[in-house]
């Protein structure tokens, strides 16, 4: 037999070459730590759900026109914030959902119900719902067996990371007080983003927009590694034995993943939109959707996500000082009514917190650690990059306590604006007259407090189980976090200090 | 039911390798075309080793039918048997996204599952008590060795 089967190249066989080899054994990678709860499988109707052509399409559609007419209240709508629903349900209750609830517990869950890629979407697949297979031999626009409309351009390789996430979100920020209170300002600013969703998709291949560009896609992708639920596949090997790869390239029942990630193969939940896509392509049925321990995800992998946590964090303080503290002036900074010049110093101030003193303190820290640790460290990237992911749960939930007060104390405005969207002087649900009724006004700073304790508690364990994994010797682990901790510490300490008085 | 490779008959092994090797092109050139647009080295990679594996399955074409003549070859997939023979695998999901792989990592990766697929073959060679399929397997073992040797080479060459 063996003078028949020949090696496919010219290359030496036999039991001498064996020895060169050391074999590597097939060794599935490590489970998941902690439990996880099969969804699709614990609730089939949940299963039957996902895997329904529409069901992305009915879910952004609601949505979608809500979207549309909050712009028009935008442009229509009483000019005074607290009457207008744009910026009552945008600003005060789409973002406590999103960032108490939605990013918590149901990781980038908006990401399936936004309408900002609708139309750019539609355009480039050229269909609502059904996937559309590329023709063999024809010049159809595909990506793997799909085929797709628009100029189906790659994006640029020196633009593929959240760089430019990190500092439109920055960006935002610093006019954030402009469209926080006026109308015509957030329909500006929400427009121009579904105009820019809605143009890339033309030219680039797939989701660049929600990948590189969204702003709001930017923290949700750094905090979804925190989330509870994850999308993932069930069976390692399942996937291993698949040659299809349809969870990549698409088939006749599913796109391609949208994010350009590898679904079968995904270990986090940052780049992974759960629009189902793949739940729906798996020829096997592997991929399904799991409950997971909070904070499960650990690894960041590059500045540009490093500094997205120094960004949300310092932001997180700023917020708190400038729309939660007793400081009246920063509002008004924040405002430009102390006039250009002044805005722009505030402007300077707000941008140096989060991209250098934050960034430049846990340097700082961070050498002190490894000082501090001796032994061998691990490079410098790989334990910075370690270390900086317990600002994951950290800034999670700062931004939690920073919001909490926004849905109590201006909860009431919801119901107002519920009944007068537009600030017309309509009454749909006999609720436009109520008065302005702050809840739990004074349970809030012990909130706030409790949550930052829990914020510094979720840090403090995971700033040691990180250190862990960079020294095997517990002595030098231990020694490493310390620094660390008191960093930690020292943050949160000033937030308590903020919501506290 | 799934079998445990070492209840497979000889055709049916040497189906599931042929199969194999035919799955693995596939994989590759999906591979290629997702990465269609960056580096073309990359993508150079992927046909080149899709090409490989056509050899291959050429080689253990051309083996079935020595040894079984003009036999029809058993419809049997890796989903048949319990283990993973052999399995190319991109190492991180986001590669795509952040233009991360680099055509080395390709090899690497590649000579990987060759040395996963020698190795398992080898382990069936010794565990099976049938001296033919013994035989077979220790065969397919060299083959997939003589593959991990190739890419070796072309390591060496890159570096």
């Amino acid at each position: 037999m063996s003078e028949i089967i020949q090696p496919a190249t010219n290359v030496p066989t036999g039991p001498e070459v064996v020895q060169k080899s050391a074999p590597t054994p097939l060794t599935p990678p490590p489970p998941p730590e902690g439990w996880r709860i099969d969804l699709l499988q614990k609730f089939p109707k949940l299963k039957w759900l996902v895997k329904q052509r529409w069901f992305q399409f009915a879910v952004i559609l609601p949505n979608l026109i809500l979207f549309i007419m909050f712009l028009m209240a935008g442009i229509w709508g009483s000019p005074v914030g607290n009457r207008n629903i744009i910026i009552v349900f945008v600003w005060i209750l789409w973002w406590f959902l999103l960032i108490s609830i939605m990013v918590p517990f149901f990781s980038r869950i908006w990401c399936t119900i936004c309408p900002f890629p609708f139309f750019g979407e539609w355009m480039q697949r050229g269909s609502l719902t059904t996937p559309k297979l590329a023709r063999p031999g024809t010049k159809d626009k595909k990506v793997g067996l799909n085929r797709y409309w628009g100029l189906n351009l790659r994006w640029p390789k020196a633009l593929s990371n959240i760089w430019v996430q990190d500092f439109s979100f920055l960006a935002l920020c610093t006019f954030s007080a402009f469209y926080l209170t006026r109308p015509l300002v957030s329909t500006i600013v929400l427009g121009a983003l579904i105009v820019v969703a809605t143009i890339l998709p033309l030219i680039f291949r797939q989701r660049v927009f929600c990948n590189y560009i969204c702003p709001v896609s930017g923290f949700l992708s750094l905090y979804s590694m925190a989330s509870m639920t994850e999308v993932r596949s069930r069976d390692y090997n399942v996937c291993l034995k698949c040659h299809d790869k349809s969870c990549l390239v698409g088939n006749e029942k599913g796109w391609g993943c949208p994010w350009f990630n590898f679904p079968s193969k995904m270990e986090r939940n940052n780049y992974c939109g759960l629009c189902m896509e793949c739940v729906k392509s798996c020829p096997h049925d592997n991929m399904t959707v799991r409950l997971r321990p909070f904070a499960s995800d650990t690894k960041i992998k590059g500045y540009d996500e490093a500094f997205k946590a120094f960004i949300m964090l310092s932001l997180a303080l700023a917020y708190s000082v400038i729309y939660l503290g007793p400081w009246g002036i920063f509002k008004s900074l924040a405002n430009m009514q102390l006039g250009v010049p002044a805005f722009i110093e505030y402007a300077i101030a707000l941008w140096s917190i989060p991209v250098v003193v934050v960034p430049g303190l846990f340097s700082i820290v961070h050498w002190i650690s490894r000082k501090f640790a001796g032994g061998q460290p691990k490079p410098w990237k790989e334990s910075f990059l370690m270390m900086v992911y317990p600002l994951v749960p950290l800034g999670l939930l700062a931004w939690i306590a920073f919001s909490l007060p926004l849905i109590f104390v201006n909860g009431s405005y919801i119901l107002m604006t519920l009944s007068d969207p537009f600030g017309w002087g309509w009454n749909l649900f006999h609720t436009a007259h109520i008065p302005w009724t702050p809840l739990f006004a004074h349970w809030m700073p012990l909130v706030q407090v409790i949550l930052m304790a829990i914020g510094l508690a979720l840090a403090l364990k995971a700033t040691f189980k990180q250190a862990g994994k960079l020294y095997s010797n517990a002595k030098e682990s231990i020694r490493f976090a310390a620094p660390m901790a008191i960093f930690m510490t020292g943050i949160v300490i000033l937030f308590v200090q903020l919501y506290a008085n | 039911m799934k079998k445990n490779i070492q209840e497979l008959s000889p055709m049916e092994i040497l189906a599931l390798a042929i199969h194999i090797e035919k799955e693995n092109q596939k994989a590759f050139i999906s591979f290629s075309e997702m990465f269609e647009g960056y580096d073309e080295d990359v993508v150079l990679k992927f046909k080149e080793l899709s090409k490989e594996e056509s050899l291959h399955e050429a080689v253990l074409s051309k083996k079935f039918t020595d040894l079984f003549g003009d036999a029809k070859i058993p419809e049997i997939t890796e989903f048949d048997v319990e283990e993973v023979v052999e399995a190319f695998d991109i190492d991180d999901s986001e590669h795509l996204i952040f233009d991360s792989l680099k055509s080395k990592k390709i090899y690497q990766l590649a000579l990987a599952a060759e040395k996963r697929a020698f190795q398992f073959y080898l382990n069936a060679s010794q565990k099976v008590k049938n001296s033919e399929l013994s035989k077979l397997f220790k065969e397919l073992s060299e083959l997939e060795n003589s593959h991990s040797n190739w890419i070796e080479e072309k390591l060496k060459q890159i570096l």
